[in-house]
């Protein structure tokens, strides 16, 4: 179980700055916000780190622009959205996502149904 | 969760995070670990693994912002501190030149300790001469094959061959670690 969890955390840990993009391209939003949206799609990242240094990471490499607002009845908070960069970084990054996803499901199609949760 | 954000403050400062990103960066963790905690939402599962290890967090955070250099994050003076290794490279350069000392000590020693067996035995084949006085000396007896001489040199110098043979296989042991992980270094071709 806990070698299914590692590959699991392995595979989310190489296109979790796809789905951070792909959230923020939803709407703008701030760290916690993505995480709920993350979750809501059944991505939990206990196991993967922290979201906040990637989106210092995005921000550092311009995908993301950022403005500071209040939130609904909190604090100001700050607010990520895709840079036009981030967006073409999204879509190669999906576009590569689903090509290297299509390979390895033909290469798992023979034991695909032999296999229980 | 403010102790939490505390210790990241604490970090920050440490390593020269500027105030007013240190500032933003405090408020807007604060503000979502207290959102998360008022839905019920454990501090682990906002933060991940980082939760466990505030330093780490704040200095991977302000590092992915570029605020601070990457050689600037070292282990807090509250922890220990691993014991400081020279750079590979520089390790590498020192055993080089060790091995490279041994082999041209050993070169040395052989040479010399080959010339005072060749010294030693010389006189040797000269008292050979003068068996029969007042008669030459047959060249059979100048050929050297029946003169049996124990030779015995400083054993300082009998060392030579075995520093020069571990100044090599030294050398070659590098050069087969040195290809080996260039090896594994190199991607596979997909």
């Amino acid at each position: 179980m806990v070698q299914d969890t590692a590959r699991r955390s392995e595979l989310l840990r190489g296109t979790l700055d796809l789905c951070l993009l792909a959230v923020m391209q939803e709407g703008p939003a701030y760290g916690y916000e993505m995480t709920k949206r993350l979750r809501a799609r059944g991505l939990t990242i206990v196991s993967e780190g922290s979201i906040y240094p990637l989106l210092g990471r995005l921000e550092r490499e311009g995908l993301v622009e950022t403005y500071r607002a209040a939130s609904n009845g909190g604090p100001p908070r700050k607010y990520y959205q895709p840079s036009e960069k981030g967006k073409h970084t999204l879509e190669a990054g999906v576009f590569e996502w689903r090509a290297a996803r299509d390979a390895i499901d033909a290469v798992f199609d023979s034991v695909g149904s032999e296999v229980k949760p | 969760m403010s102790q939490f954000v505390d210790e990241c403050r604490q970090e920050w400062k440490r390593l020269g995070v500027p105030d007013p990103a240190a500032n933003e960066m405090a408020a807007d963790l604060e503000a979502d670990l207290e959102e998360a905690e008022s839905e019920g939402i454990s501090a682990e599962e906002v933060l991940g693994e980082g939760a466990f290890d505030p330093r780490s967090f704040a200095a991977s955070w302000a590092m992915e912002r570029g605020l601070i250099h990457p050689t600037a994050v070292r282990p807090a003076p509250m922890q220990p501190a691993p014991a400081e290794l020279p750079p590979r490279r520089s390790r590498t350069l020192s055993l080089v030149s060790i091995f490279a000392v041994l082999i041209v000590l050993g070169v040395a020693l052989s040479v010399v300790g080959a010339h005072q067996a060749v010294a030693m035995i010389g006189p040797v084949f000269h008292r050979q001469q003068p068996a029969v006085p007042g008669f030459p000396v047959p060249p059979a007896a100048l050929s050297g094959q029946f003169v049996h001489t124990v030779v015995h040199v400083n054993p300082v110098y009998s060392a030579g061959p075995l520093l020069l043979l571990i100044g090599v296989v030294g050398l070659m042991t590098m050069l087969a670690l040195w290809s080996w992980r260039r090896m594994r270094a190199q991607p596979t071709p997909a």
